[in-house]
This record gives structure tokens, C-alpha cells and sequence, in this order.
């Protein structure tokens, strides 16, 4: 069974489709990376996977529920953090931990606690005491101790220093995740994730305008610099001149034909996610010659 | 409803600072000047106008043994000079006059509760972690309401008890010598908290449609909400005085607000000292047979049930 299950999702504020038949499978054992920039949908498609957001039409089902009108029942087993700290200034630490232990059937304090007590985190402090790394470390330990098939991460380390934000995703990859479980995550920083996700969604103006795994990346998607204009083999998706010569990426072109054809006049390489994005979004851009 | 009472312990975190020292600083006060008065000496001039007799009455004190309160008590309570059943009825308009100022500390308190309850968590955004949790929106609106509607008036009761326990034992010891006792076992103060404890559990009903409004606002409006939840109805009064004539908008939000279950006591009326506007528990309930009540509690409902819609779809401010 899939966690996500999105089909055709739109959603129209005002004149802006923010959602514009977007399509999204989130399967076990899937971490999955939505990319995209501000304003591409993504927040849009998120709420609207957490029950906070209606869609104007289309089919979402979350671990099988309808998120907004079974929004309760469905978050026993999704687990989320955003983008800033959403953590209540006003309670205790302690509290909050007992508020959760008793509005939550699969949440483990002793879990928690654990985990906080490996850092400088005081129970008797409130919340709002809290720096933004120990905020994030807070609600990491809560998020961890959850027992949720689902973990949905907006942009959860936007804010936070270079050391914090190794942690965190250290911490994602050996606590919580396995093969039953999904992570979804979005973020700016994309070089961050990039190691840990199996798959990507590049979402761009409310629509899924890639889907695929990490590894058909590699498959399919090939990086060609060039120090002097060559003769091409094949239409590329983009062309973009570098400080180490010309790039082009190629969509659907076997390596080995592209290595024989220049045959050490390039270097060829996988695009990362960023350069992917470009390419994906904007073909053509800078012109082909 | 486990869920309920874990919801309703939320609220109780997050808002018993405000209800249990807004009426402990009342009490502060009504101690201040109890023993300011019981100790304070000087002279007062009465001027008893009773029909056409008028009389003037002088007291004078001084020193500890006369002070001025201990005069005073001596003259409105005469406890050696009256029935058992008139120094009932006295101490009953006692009982009832302290928990007033209580009952006004409550309302404000629980209004600034109320317009905040959906607002803040958005201005904050902690929201987003609420609704991350297990809980639905329809139980999150109830349990705000319920907490402020009868959970924090239990805090108010508790300080209202020890008011009256305060002022009954102040009295003991002002009044004439040997009568403490007498006053004491006619002090109807279990009575009074029995009231009071019947008449906050009603008066959540009462007060229903006002509150909801105070909800229904603070999950509506972006910002100001407390300007919001006043301007309207404001507006609304005026424009219905202006165009057909009447007060009707005006006459329902001061009954609501009323609290005609809980006993009181006035000072208007024929009566020379005061009157218990709540004698018992029947006079308590006679609310409930009132189609004001009942009209309250279908548009409050409909207030409820928008303020849910709202928790529901809205997320920022």
C-alpha cells in the first residue's frame, strides 16, 4: 500500500493555481524529496497532505485516510516538523512532553526523555527559552518518539547552524527511518539532502514536472563538460557555460554513446539535483549552440 | 473523552495563572480594607433618611478596644438583637455581595482567554503543531470553551470560598462579645459555595452565545480581534437603534452576560440594607424556562460550530 497517494490536485487562490494537477506516490521505504522554489506549490501540496489546506479537486489519500475531514485519525501516524518553530512558547518542556505521552497513542516519553537528555535541554525550562537549534532538538526528540509510518519534514533546518543541521538528519536516517517507514521532505538547501533521498519530485508551478529515483537519475541523466564548443550527438535539455567550460545535460542518452562520441574531449558526470532542477525547469536556457 | 480531559488539563496549563491570581488579587483587596476596617478608628456621621423621620447618628472610636469597625458591626449587625432568621437573611446578602467583584474579574479574564484561544496559536503558528497532533478541531473548540466556561470558574469559586471565610471570621471577631458563635453557625456560607457552584455550571449555558461570538472572532480575524469582537456588535446595536428603533441586540448580550444563575445581591429595591437577588436553587434554574436561554444557546452553538469550520481551514494569520 502506498503512504501518499496525490492525483491531480488543483487548487486556485484567487488568480494563482498554486496546485495545477499535481501527482504524488509516497511508497515504504521511500525518502522522498519534493524540490522546488518558493511559490512552485509545494507548501500548498503539503498542507494539503496534512489535513490543514482543501484541495480544489482531485484524489489525496494519506496512509488511506482523507487528510482534511480525517485529519485526527490520520496524524496517530504522521509525524511532522516545519520550518520554524511551531513548538508552544508558553509550556514547560515537561509539559509539553506529558501533553503529548497523553493526547498521543504512540508516542514514547521515555523515548523522548532519552534523547533530550543527551543534550543541554532542561525539562523545567519553557519552551520559549529555548534557542532555535534546542527548539528544532526538541521537537526532533518528540517527532523520534513517535511511532508514525509517515514523517513529513518541511525545510526543518532552515535557521539552523551547520552543526545542528548534520545532527538532524543523522538522527532522521539512524532513529526513525526504515523500510516500512516514509520520509517526505522539502527543502531550499537541496545539497543537504541529496545523499539521503531515494526519490526526488521536482514540483514547478503546481505540477510533478519530474518524478524519479536517485538512481535512475544516474540512469538517465548525464552531465557533459566540454572546454570547447563540440559537435553534439544529441539535443541537450539545457546548456550552461561554467567556469570549467560548457555544460550540457543530456535527457535519455546512454553514457557510453555520449563517451564514445567524445572520446576525451569531455568530462562526463551525473548532474546533481540543483543542476538537475535548472534543467528540468528551464530547458534551452542560455541557448543552444 | 480522555482525550477531553488531557484537552481540558491544555488549557488549565496554559491559563491558570490568569484565573487563579486575577481573583487572589481581588481577595488581597477585600483583606486590605477588611482589616484596615476593623482596625481603622475615627468618627462617621449617618444621615438616616427613613420616610420623613430622619435621624443623624454619630459614632466616634478610638483606640483599639473601640475601633471603628468593631463599633459599626455592632450597630448594622446587632447580632445579640436579632433573629435567627433575620441574621440569616443578613448574612446571606453578605455571602452574596463578596463573590460580585469575583464574578466581573472572571468575564474579563475569560474574554481576553477567549479572543485569544484561536489567534495566538496562528500569530504563533504553533497551530501547525496542535494540529500535528491526534486531535480534532471539534474537541479542540469544545475543550477551549468548556475549560473557560466551567473549569476556570471553579479556580474563581475556590478563592470566592476563602473570602467569605475571611470576612466571616473578621465579623466573628468585630461583633459583640459571645456572639461569634452565633454568627458563625448562621453564616450560610456552605450554602453560598453550593449556590455559587450550581450557578457557575448554568451560567456557562448563559453566557454561551457571548463567548462563542469571542471565539468565533478570535478564528476569524487577522488581526485586533479583541477591537473586532466589540465593533461589531457595537455597530449592530447602533445601526438596530437607528433604523428600526429598538434594543434588542443590546438587551440579549446583557442578559447573557447577566449572570442571572448566580447569586447576588442588589442594592436597589424598598429594602433598607440589601437583597439577595438568588434565594435558592429554584430561582437558580429559572433560566432555563426563559426563551432568551434557550435562543442563546442555538445562535451560540452556530457560533461554535463556525469557530470549528475556521480551527478547521485556517492556519495563518
Amino acid at each position: 500500500m502506498s503512504i501518499i497517494e496525490a492525483g491531480g490536485l488543483v487548487k486556485q487562490y484567487g488568480d494563482v493555481r498554486a496546485l495545477d494537477g499535481f501527482d504524488l506516490e509516497v511508497k515504504p521505504g521511500q525518502i522522498v524529496g519534493l524540490i522546488g522554489p518558493n511559490g512552485s506549490g509545494k507548501t500548498t501540496a503539503l498542507n494539503a497532505m496534512l489535513g490543514l489546506n482543501h484541495v480544489d479537486s482531485g484524489s489525496l489519500s494519506v496512509l488511506g485516510r482523507e487528510p482534511m475531514s480525517q485529519r485526527a485519525e490520520m496524524m496517530q501516524d504522521v509525524a511532522y516538523i516545519a520550518d520554524t518553530g511551531i513548538l508552544p512558547s508558553w509550556m514547560k518542556v515537561s509539559d509539553l512532553l506529558n501533553y503529548v505521552a497523553a493526547i498521543h497513542p504512540k508516542f514514547d516519553i521515555d523515548r523522548a526523555q532519552e534523547r533530550l537528555s543527551h543534550t543541554e535541554i532542561r525539562q523545567n525550562k519553557r519552551v520559549r527559552v529555548l534557542s532555535k537549534g534546542m527548539h528544532v532538538q526538541l521537537h526532533l526528540a518528540i517527532v523520534l518518539a513517535i511511532d508514525a509510518p509517515l514523517l513529513v519534514l518541511d525545510e526543518p533546518t532552515l535557521g539552523l547552524d551547520i552543526l545542528y543541521r548534520q545532527q538532524f538528519y543523522d538522527a532522521v536516517l539512524n532513529d526513525y527511518f526504515n523500510e516500512e517507514r516514509s520520509i517526505l521532505v522539502t527543502t531550499h538547501e537541496v545539497r543537504e539532502i541529496e545523499n539521503i533521498l531515494t526519490d526526488v519530485v521536482f514540483i514547478h508551478r503546481g505540477r510533478a514536472v519530474l518524478t524519479t529515483s536517485m538512481s535512475d537519475i544516474a540512469k538517465n541523466f548525464v552531465k557533459l563538460t566540454a572546454n570547447e564548443t563540440v559537435s553534439l550527438p544529441a539535443e541537450p535539455l539545457t546548456v550552461r557555460k561554467s567556469l570549467a567550460g560548457t555544460e550540457y545535460i543530456f535527457d535519455g542518452v546512454s553514457r557510453e554513446a555520449l563517451a564514445e562520441h567524445f572520446a576525451g574531449s569531455g568530462a562526463l558526470s551525473t548532474p546533481n539535483l540543483a543542476e538537475l532542477f535548472v534543467a528540468v525547469v528551464e530547458p534551452k536556457q542560455g541557448g543552444n549552440q | 473523552m480522555n482525550t477531553f480531559v488531557n484537552l481540558l488539563k491544555r488549557e488549565y496549563l496554559e491559563h491558570y495563572g490568569a484565573f487563579l491570581w486575577s481573583p487572589v488579587v481581588v481577595l488581597a483587596l477585600i483583606v486590605i480594607f477588611g482589616l484596615m476596617f476593623a482596625g481603622g478608628s475615627g468618627s462617621l456621621d449617618f444621615e438616616m433618611a427613613d420616610g420623613e423621620n430622619s435621624s443623624s447618628i454619630q459614632i466616634e472610636a478610638e483606640g483599639d478596644d473601640d475601633a471603628l469597625g468593631r463599633a459599626l458591626t455592632a450597630l448594622v449587625f446587632d447580632v445579640a438583637g436579632t433573629t435567627d432568621a433575620e441574621l440569616s437573611e443578613r448574612m446571606a446578602g453578605l455571602m452574596n455581595l463578596i463573590p460580585i467583584p469575583f464574578y466581573w474579574v472572571w468575564v474579563i479574564v475569560s474574554l481576553f482567554g477567549l479572543i485569544a484561544c484561536l489567534h495566538d496559536e496562528r500569530k504563533d503558528r504553533s497551530v501547525l503543531f496542535w494540529k500535528s497532533m491526534p486531535v480534532g478541531d471539534m474537541q479542540t473548540v469544545a475543550s477551549k470553551y468548556a475549560f473557560l466556561a466551567w473549569v476556570a470558574p471553579m479556580l474563581t469559586l475556590s478563592v470566592i470560598l476563602v473570602a467569605q471565610l475571611f470576612v466571616t471570621f473578621l465579623l466573628v471577631g468585630l461583633v459583640e462579645d459571645g456572639m461569634g458563635m452565633r454568627l458563625l453557625m448562621h453564616s450560610g456560607i456552605v450554602m453560598s459555595f453550593l449556590q455559587i457552584f450550581v450557578g457557575f455550571i448554568v451560567n456557562g449555558f448563559v453566557v454561551l452565545p457571548v463567548f462563542a461570538w469571542f471565539i468565533l472572532v478570535s478564528g476569524w480575524a487577522k488581526s485586533m480581534p479583541m477591537v473586532w469582537a466589540f465593533a461589531v456588535p457595537f455597530w449592530l446595536i447602533v445601526l438596530e437603534s437607528i433604523v428600526i428603533d429598538s434594543d434588542r441586540i443590546a438587551s440579549f448580550v446583557a442578559y447573557h452576560l447577566s449572570m442571572p444563575s448566580l447569586p447576588g445581591t442588589s442594592s436597589d429595591g424598598e429594602e433598607p440594607f440589601i437583597n439577595v437577588s438568588v434565594t435558592s436553587f429554584a430561582e437558580q434554574l429559572t433560566v432555563l424556562g426563559q426563551a432568551q436561554f434557550w435562543l442563546g444557546l442555538v445562535i451560540g452553538l452556530c457560533f461554535l460550530a463556525g469557530a470549528v469550520y475556521l480551527r478547521r481551514v485556517r492556519n495563518e494569520i
